[in-house]
């Protein structure tokens, strides 16, 4: 494996991107180390639940704080180097370029919220979505990789805007999905194990499994708390730029009911978790419902039906 | 319930706390009812199931094409069950469906009563000064500091500084923060009802109109929005002008697509250019209260005629339009460097050579007549077609009837339909699968089978007995399976598929129905590639009667047709929303609300001790950054945070 199978500014087609670029070849590099050390970030925190000594945490914690770098090395080298072709230029112009932004968005959000929580069970849960979202997105045919012109409609600013929102919300909810289907596991788990016996339950479990669950439920809450607002700021961007474009503000396109879906999903949530008998494990099953629905709106949706984001074939 | 005592609240969902029942009283039958009502459709649980079900109901038009009943008919291969199902729900057109809006009618029931009951206990709890608890019950709270030399005083100025609103209570004080945000989800309720009014409002008042414009021709704004008026919206009427198109174009990408196209419009009123303004995609013109927005662009123009020395002109609509060819297409070959395919109608062996993906037309073949241009040439060997049906063979009530079919391809099925037949009381149509298959009698109303028929068998419909005698092959009413062509001198064989499966489309300014040369016809002509042919197809089928190029001439029966070239049209679309302001308005304020909730509101109660002081506090979510927080507030005037819970340990993990 090279740095030039990551090099996902292959333009050769138009002929508008060198490849030889130190710039395009620096973007591959840079996908790359992000890759790296968010997988050596993902061993370090395995290898701090499993060994319960502080330092791989730590080093762990170090090894993501340099991926957030590199990642935001790769946008920002992209983006210089992209701005000379095109003036109107926004690192979201195709799908692997999306992803990549949600890496970031990921890193950045778990280095803000993790300073409250400090637990290397979140670190394992960004680390080891980082590793696996941008091993599938190298996978990913060059034609979702190129960037393609922009169709009349996407000519605007309000791209950056609405685009932009959408993916960090995604971001959020990602995280939110790897807390609740942890807290599942730890939930289910623990209802298998209860009917042996008391004795069995003590000696298999680690003592502080309730904290842990606990502390899982309020991650999943808070990530919800702080994807929901975005979510809803971008799907609203999206109707005032529809309305500055097409002259309406929503018309049940496929794409743009998607997001009403998830964000109906996780008003869901929000509100089941206020019922007594809905918090916990059914709570929980909302969130992954939501999440479910993010990645069919971000990805599904494209091959459902046609519709108004048909350009988002590549979004 | 109304004379007994008060219910206990079982949990969060039954909000009605004792200020409010005391509010609800009233007479007794009605207070019960009141008290129902309420209290069933407060419900939080209520508002989970309604916003599930509204989210599941969404997902069907995302699956199921919007558009009209025909949209059902022509989805992927699925039984006519399924399909009378789907039409019989409107799932053609969900988000206007009397069930789903009644649905969303019962959410913002729900909505309204949810918010109704918490909206003023809510408020006043938001806008309250933090309340005094006494000593047993602040030690009670789930966190507690201790302090062992710092006075409540110290504490309290702490808090202060930290923005903390503190009052004194009893042996101590008693201080909050964030407490406004209690609110969010009120403020979120309140801007969706905004969203609703706004979106009733535009329902009521809104119009839009889309209308093409070819350079030279203007557009009576106020024309156009007095027609929503006698069709019974209130919509506003804008004054007197009209708007010109003076001139339209396009820039392209080098690879030829569309980068943005452009209208330069002038507003005229009394007769004077007020304004002339150039619009495109994302940039549109505001007058006086309407907006013009740049919306699409095609191509019209018209194509002469002249039959027995009599010449017509026929104006192309310019509607834009979208129509599946019918008929069969080769593989794909190429010529030179270009990829194309040769396309027939299913009829014949007329061939037409058309470029690969984009359609464009390079000539016919026909045996005897090879296609030549570009220094390549394509002649037609033979035809390989399958033998089909061409009619049913019936005994209807004693009598024989013999019932032509034509194929089901447009309803996306594999075999052949018959037109309307009355067997009795029921009018039905055929369906054949093929030549000497069992075949279903479909009821035309329902689109529901009746019943299957198999060679021989007699079944009785509509109350006449119906027996089924066979089908009648037509030697190539299958449709051609395969053609030998010469390509530049190479002789060929590919194999053919039906174009229905494959989804080809010609897309562009499509006419009205007009009679050419006996046949009733649609032209149709394609706005991209520039230099795309003009069809003429036959109104029936959609099969292609003749591609032309600019110039070029054709004949259909004993009429003559020219077509010169395209004219380009400018398409654009006027719109009045009172409703908007009001939208966006509900828009800032859920955006407004839903961030609000990033908030937590924190408690505190400082009680003095003789030596030192204590803190029991509280965080409505949260409690781990809470805990982290409190922790950090308190740690330089030697506060102990109790491990009192498990959270510590988890938190500290």
């Amino acid at each position: 494996m090279n740095g030039n199978e990551f090099a996902s500014l292959d333009r050769q087609a138009t002929g508008m991107v060198d490849p030889q670029n130190w710039m395009v070849i620096l973007d591959g590099r840079l996908v790359l180390a992000t890759l790296v050390l968010a997988g050596l970030a993902t061993l370090a925190f395995i290898l701090r639940l499993a060994t319960g000594k502080a330092m791989p945490g730590r080093i762990g914690q170090g090894l993501l704080g340099l991926a957030a770098l590199t990642s935001l090395g790769q946008l920002i080298d992209r983006y210089a180097y992209m701005i000379r072709i095109d003036p109107h230029y926004w690192p979201l112009s195709n799908l692997f370029e999306s992803v990549m932004f949600v890496v970031f968005a990921i890193l950045a959000i778990h280095l803000v919220i993790d300073r409250t929580y400090k637990a290397p069970g979140f670190g394992l849960v960004s680390a080891g979505l980082v590793t696996i979202i941008i091993s599938l997105a190298s996978l990913l045919p060059p034609r979702l990789r190129d960037a393609s012109p922009l169709v009349p409609s996407l000519q605007s600013y309000w791209i950056k805007i609405h685009v932009t929102l959408m993916l960090v919300s995604y971001a959020a909810f990602a995280l939110s999905f790897v807390a609740a289907v942890l807290y599942l596991f730890f939930h289910y788990r623990n209802q298998f194990l209860q009917p042996r016996s008391i004795g069995a339950m003590a000696a298999r479990q680690p003592e502080n499994h309730t904290a842990l669950m606990d502390l899982l439920d309020e991650l999943t809450y808070r990530l919800i708390m702080l994807g929901f607002p975005i979510l809803a700021f971008g799907i609203i961007t999206g109707g005032l730029w529809a309305n500055h474009a097409w002259g309406t503000y929503w018309s049940w396109d496929p794409k743009e009911t998607w997001a009403l879906i998830t964000w109906l999903v996780y008003a869901a949530y929000l509100h089941a978790r206020m019922s007594r008998d809905w918090q916990g494990a059914k709570a929980a099953w909302f969130a992954v419902a939501g999440f479910v629905s993010v990645l069919i709106t971000y990805l599904g949706v494209n091959y459902l039906a046609t519709g108004l984001h048909t350009y988002g074939k590549l979004l | 319930m109304a004379d007994g005592p008060s219910t206990p609240a079982t949990d969060d969902s039954a909000p009605l706390d004792r200020e409010q029942e005391a509010e609800v009283r009233g007479p007794e039958a009605w207070v019960t009812f009141r008290n129902g009502f309420i209290s069933f459709w407060a419900s939080i649980k209520l508002a989970v199931v309604l916003i599930c079900a509204i989210a599941a109901a969404s997902t069907l038009g995302t699956i199921v094409p919007q558009g009209g009943p025909e949209d059902v008919l022509a989805l992927e291969e699925m039984s006519l069950r399924t399909r009378e199902f789907l039409i019989g729900i409107q799932a053609y057109n969900v988000y206007y469906s009397a069930w789903y809006l009644t649905l969303l009618g019962l959410f913002f029931l729900n909505l309204a009563v949810c918010t109704y009951v918490r909206v003023w206990p809510r408020l006043r709890f938001a806008l309250a000064r933090p309340r005094d608890l006494p000593i047993p019950a602040r030690d009670h709270m789930p966190d507690q500091v201790r302090f062992a030399d710092a006075t409540a005083d110290q504490v309290a100025q702490t808090l202060r500084r930290r923005g903390y609103r503190v009052f004194p209570a009893k042996e101590g004080f008693v201080a909050d923060r964030n407490r406004l945000f209690r609110f969010a989800a009120m403020v979120v309720h309140l801007g969706l009802f905004m969203i609703l009014i706004g979106g009733i409002t535009a329902g009521l008042t809104g119009y839009k109109h889309s209308f093409p414009l070819l350079p030279g021709e203007s557009m009576p704004t106020r024309k156009a929005f007095e027609d929503a008026r006698t069709r019974g919206r209130l919509t506003p009427l804008p004054d007197d002008f009209k708007v010109r198109l003076d001139k339209f174009w396009t820039t392209r990408y080098p690879d030829g697509s569309v980068k943005q196209f452009y209208s330069t419009l002038s507003v005229i009123e009394d007769g004077k250019a007020m304004l002339t303004r150039t619009i495109k995609v994302n940039e549109p013109l505001e007058y006086k209260g309407t907006t013009y927005y740049q919306s699409f662009y095609g191509i019209g123009g018209e194509i002469l005629t002249v039959a027995r020395g009599i010449e017509s002109r026929i104006i192309l609509g310019n509607q834009s339009a979208s129509t599946k060819l019918q008929g069969f297409i080769t593989q794909r070959f190429t010529l030179g460097k270009q990829e194309v395919f040769a396309y027939n109608t299913g009829k014949g062996d007329h061939f037409e050579i058309l470029t690969f993906p984009m359609l464009g037309y390079l000539g016919d073949a026909r045996p005897g007549q090879a296609m030549t241009g570009g220094g390549h040439s394509v002649a037609v060997k033979r035809v390989l077609a399958r033998p089909g049906v061409a009619s049913v063979r019936l005994n209807v009530g004693g009598k024989p009837l013999v019932v032509p079919v034509e194929s089901a391809s447009r309803f996306k099925m594999q075999g052949y339909i018959t037109r309307q037949i009355v067997f009795g009381s029921r009018k039905v149509f055929l369906f054949v699968p093929g030549p000497d298959q069992p075949i279903q009698v479909v009821d035309l109303d329902s689109i529901a089978s009746l019943g299957t028929l198999t060679p021989g068998a007699r079944k009785a419909f509509g109350g006449v007995g119906v027996r089924f005698d066979g089908t009648v092959q037509d030697a190539a009413g299958g449709g051609p399976v395969a053609a030998e062509l010469v390509i530049d001198g190479q002789a060929q064989v590919l194999r053919m598929v039906e174009l229905e499966r494959t989804g080809f489309r010609v897309q562009g300014a499509a006419s009205d129905p007009v009679e050419i040369g006996g046949r009733d016809v649609v032209v149709m002509q394609s706005a991209e590639p520039p230099g795309s042919p003009l069809w003429i197809l036959d109104a029936r089928d959609s099969t292609a009667l003749a591609v032309m190029r600019p110039g070029e001439r054709a004949d259909i029966g004993i009429t003559q047709v020219r077509w010169d070239g395209p004219v380009w049209f400018s398409g654009l679309q006027t719109k009045t929303d009172p409703g908007l302001p009001v939208i966006y308005a509900g828009f800032l304020i859920v955006i407004l609300g839903t961030m609000m909730g990033l908030f937590n509101h924190e408690q505190l109660w400082v009680t003095a001790q003789d030596q030192g002081c204590r803190v029991g506090a509280k965080v409505n979510r949260g409690r781990f950054t809470f805990r982290r927080h409190l922790g950090k507030l308190f740690g330089s005037l030697g506060g102990q945070l109790l491990d009192s819970s498990p959270l510590e340990k988890g938190a500290a993990a």
